[in-house]
Parts: C-alpha cells; structure tokens; sequence
C-alpha cells in the first residue's frame, strides 16, 4: 500500500516538482496551494504526511500547523516543514509547535524523500524519546519526555551547525571530514580554522560521557579553541590552555580526548599533539608504511598539571592522515565479540589510498557496516582525512 | 561483566571479570562509587583486579578515570592489578602511565596501600 503525501506550498513550480519526484518514488500525493486548502485536504483525506511550506500569504505556515495539532482528527499526522535555508529561528519555532522535521529549500530530491521515509518510518521518535524513557526511569511521564525531546531537538539542531558543512580547500591537499552521530546529540565534533594564509587549524575530538552534558563541553571545547588558536603557536600549547580552563570548572566525569594539529601548506608540514586520543594514522613512503602519531600528553580536562608535547612532521605527495575517534575502531562484531581495531583501518588506509578524501571516509563508513553487520552504533563515528596532492588536479 | 568484592588488610579489592564495555561501565562505576562512598574519609584503598577482564572500551577507561579523581577527592588511592592486553594499551595511549599504580603481584600491591598511607 503506498503513502499518501499531502504537498502544500503557495509556489505551483515547487508543487508540481514534489508531486512529479515523490510519485516516481511510489507515493500518492495530493497538493494544495494555500494554507487554508491545505487545512481542508488534511481533513478530508487524511494523508500519511503533510509537506508543508512554511512562508505563504494569507495562512502561513506556523498556523496551519497550529490548527492541524488543535484538530483531533489532524493532530497525528507528521509534519515536515520547508523553509529557507536562513530560517534558523523559523525551523526551531515550527519544531516547537509540533513539526516532525524540516527541509531546506533549495531542497534535494533525494534528501526530501530521504526525510520522508524516516519520518513515516518512525525513525525520529524513538530516536529522541527512547534514551530519554531509559533515562528518565521512575520519573517517567509523558510531558516530561515531550518536553525534553524538544529541548534535545534544538540542542542537537544547534550541535549540527557547528559542524563544518564543508572541507576547505587548500592547495596541494585533499581534506575531508565525516561525523556520524549514534544519539541526537554527540561528543565528537571536528573542526577545520583558517590561521592565516598558509596555515589550517584541524581538531577532532571525543567527549566521554553521552547526550547532553557531553555536548555542552563539546561546545566549550569547540570554542575554547577558536578563541584562542591564533595565539597559540604550537597545538601542544593550545591542548595545555583548554585542558587547565576545563579542570577547573568541570566534573571528573566529564572529559575529552582530542587531536589539534596546524597543517601548513607552503611548508608541507603538519604539526600536531594529541590529548589522549587514538594516534592519528599517516600512510607514508609512497604509501607503503603506516605511522602512529603518537605525540601528545593526557585527555582533556581532569588533570590541571597535564603537560602536552607538539610534533612537526613532513607531509609527500601521496602521504595521507587519518584522524579518527574510537567509535571507529571499537565498532563491535557482536558475534565474536571483537572490535575493529586500528589494524583493520591501518590496512584499509593501505589499500585505498587512490581514493580522494571524500570517498575515502565513505569507504570506511561501509567497512564498519560489512564488519559489524549492522548500521547501529553505540559511538558517535568521526574522521577526519588529510591527502598530500601532487599539487596537479 | 562480573565483580566479586573482597577485603585484605583494609584494602578494597574488586575482581573483575568479562568485560567492561558499554552499559558494563556505568554497573562497574556504581559499585566503585558504593566503595568509595562506605569508606572513611583518606582511608579509600580500592584496587581493580583486572586480570580476568578481556576486554575495556575507552568508556570503560573512562569511569576508570573518574573514579581515580573521585577517590583522589576523598583522600584515597586507587590501583591496578594485572592490566593486561588492550587495557594496558588504552592507559599508553591516553598518556596515564603516570597516574595509576600498576601491579602484577596482589600482596605488592596492598603493601602499597599501607606505604602510601604513612
């Protein structure tokens, strides 16, 4: 039996599109050009789903929703808001009256029927409210866990933003990074900070601990680093400034492990020092040899007389760093009971070193998947990757 | 993961065995936590017997960690027995060499507790 997907949208073109690109994915779609027809059609033929745009004359957005969740017969039905891409406010206020998601508009086809099929298939619920029942134990109540849900949905929307959207682009290098998160809100984040002409601050990071708490030092991490990157000269002494202003104010509980390396591109070097966290990998020697980069001092955060080390060294043309958080190498077979380990992506670097960055941390994301047998994950999966170009394209 | 409390000469020790990843870390945390919170202030002496563990994740390391500072906070001391295997190389990686104790003989160990308390 095929969904049936209520359009409503005061633009005919954008209308048309949907209908055109969700029926050739096997959805029955009605559309409705205003707020207030849009309205009736819920009522009358109670779609699976309501697309809904949020900017539109006369009945906008908000209120549609607003009647939709007021009316018995209407209130169930899924809602996913398509706003403009500056709208932040916007989006987080339709979330709050009841939205299920949003969509961007310019929009992608595949990412709207990708939203679609999440939200019918109840992806988005459980995600947010299951942890939180498990949580909330004894003090479980329905209002309780709505109310958080949406405290976590608009802490995980903001989380999102800090994430880059995309890699820089340097000279002579190929960057990427991938963040795959097993909670709506995470402890791992990555971050790419221009220096100056030349130089590109690079940092990943894993906070222990999960949700919330994890991701508020996330976000303390993340801007510690940013305000004070461009007058640390090395990242041994960068790791040293967070990790004393953190012991100071955080709980033992909470701390993080973290790699911030300065790669210089006229130099063709990348200096860095790790704060407890998995030795970053580089593929080296025509690619024939895999390092670990072992320099550093203790994970962030615990011990305010933690001393940190830098190490500069030299990247080649076919040289590739591998930064990466444990969720990767402790992606658990179940059946055997193993994890995959460093030497595992130590070999798969070996091997796919033809591959630009960009693929390269898709290959490792299917890697997990064929090893573990599942897309489930207990951590938040993050890399980071750093290629030597010839300086050819 | 299972843990089997003992007393010697007024050291707490715990022998663990399984493994401690996942949700094991939060069951191994709170029984540290009881320990610690049933023993008189500076006179918290636990120490992890993790020769039967097959395993840690760094979330295990991690309540590891947390439970040294809160056992530092009372006035304790906390130490290893036999880290072995992949324990012992999440301690080299996460640089805590200089922080736990480790010990590969029980009686060692616990003469350690009653050094380090005079």
């Amino acid at each position: 039996m095929s969904e049936t997907i209520l359009a409503v949208d005061d633009d005919i073109d954008i209308l048309e599109l949907i209908q055109m690109s969700l029926e050739a994915e096997g959805f029955d779609v009605i559309t409705a050009n205003d707020g207030m027809s849009g309205l009736e059609k819920a009522r009358t033929h109670s779609p699976d789903l309501i697309l809904l745009d949020l900017m539109m004359p006369v009945m906008d957005g908000f209120e549609v929703i607003g009647k939709l969740k007021a009316d018995e017969q209407t209130r169930a039905i899924p809602v996913i808001m398509l706003t403009a891409r500056a709208q932040t406010h916007e989006r987080v206020q339709g979330l709050h009256a009841g939205a299920d998601d949003y969509v961007t508009k310019p929009f992608d086809l595949d990412e709207l029927t990708a939203r679609i099929e999440a939200v019918l298939g109840r992806t988005l619920p459980t995600k947010y409210i299951n942890p939180l029942i498990s949580t909330m134990g004894d003090w479980f109540t329905e209002e309780g866990v709505e109310q958080l849900a949406s405290h976590l949905e608009a802490a995980a929307m903001i989380q999102q933003n800090l994430i880059p959207k995309q890699a820089p682009n340097v000279p002579g290098f190929d960057i990427a990074g991938f963040l795959r998160s097993s909670m709506t809100v995470s402890g791992d984040f990555y971050d790419f900070i221009p220096l100056d002409n030349n130089r590109l601050g690079i940092a990943i990071a894993d906070v222990r601990g999960k949700g919330i708490p994890a991701a508020l030092l996330m976000v303390m991490i993340r801007t510690i680093l940013r305000l004070i990157c461009r007058e640390e000269t090395s990242p041994a002494a960068a790791l040293k400034r967070i990790n004393d202003l953190l012991a100071i104010d955080t709980d033992p509980d909470l701390f993080a492990t973290m790699v911030y390396g300065i790669l210089d591109s006229a130099a063709k070097t990348f200096t860095y020092s790790s704060a407890g966290h998995c030795y970053p990998l580089h593929l080296k020697n025509g690619g024939t040899e895999v390092d670990e980069l072992k320099e550093g001092g203790m994970l962030l955060g615990t011990f305010g007389h933690a001393v940190f080390e830098s190490e500069t060294i030299p990247l080649a043309p076919g040289d590739e760093l591998l930064l990466y958080t444990d969720g990767v190498t402790e992606a658990e077979r179940k059946s055997d009971e193993t994890f995959y380990g460093e030497e595992r992506l130590a070999a798969i670097l070996e091997s796919n070193s033809h591959q630009p960055a960009e693929t390269f941390c898709q290959t490792i994301e299917t890697a997990l998947f064929d090893f573990s047998g599942t897309d489930h994950r207990d951590d938040d999966v993050t890399i980071v990757v750093i290629k030597a170009t010839d300086g050819k394209e | 993961m299972t843990v089997d409390i003992r007393k010697k000469e007024g050291v707490t020790i715990l022998d663990i065995e399984g493994r401690i990843i996942g949700s094991d870390s939060l069951a191994l945390k709170n029984i540290i936590d009881e320990q610690v919170a049933e023993a008189e202030e500076g006179e918290a002496k636990i120490l992890l017997n993790l020769a039967d563990v097959r395993m840690v994740d760094s979330s295990g390391l991690g309540i590891i960690v947390a439970t040294y500072t809160a056992v530092q906070k009372k006035g304790g001391r906390i130490a290893l027995l036999h880290p072995g295997g992949n324990i012992r190389s999440l301690i080299v990686m996460a640089k805590l060499v200089t922080i736990f104790d480790r010990y590969e003989d029980e009686d060692e160990a616990i003469a350690s507790f009653h050094k380090s308390n005079n």
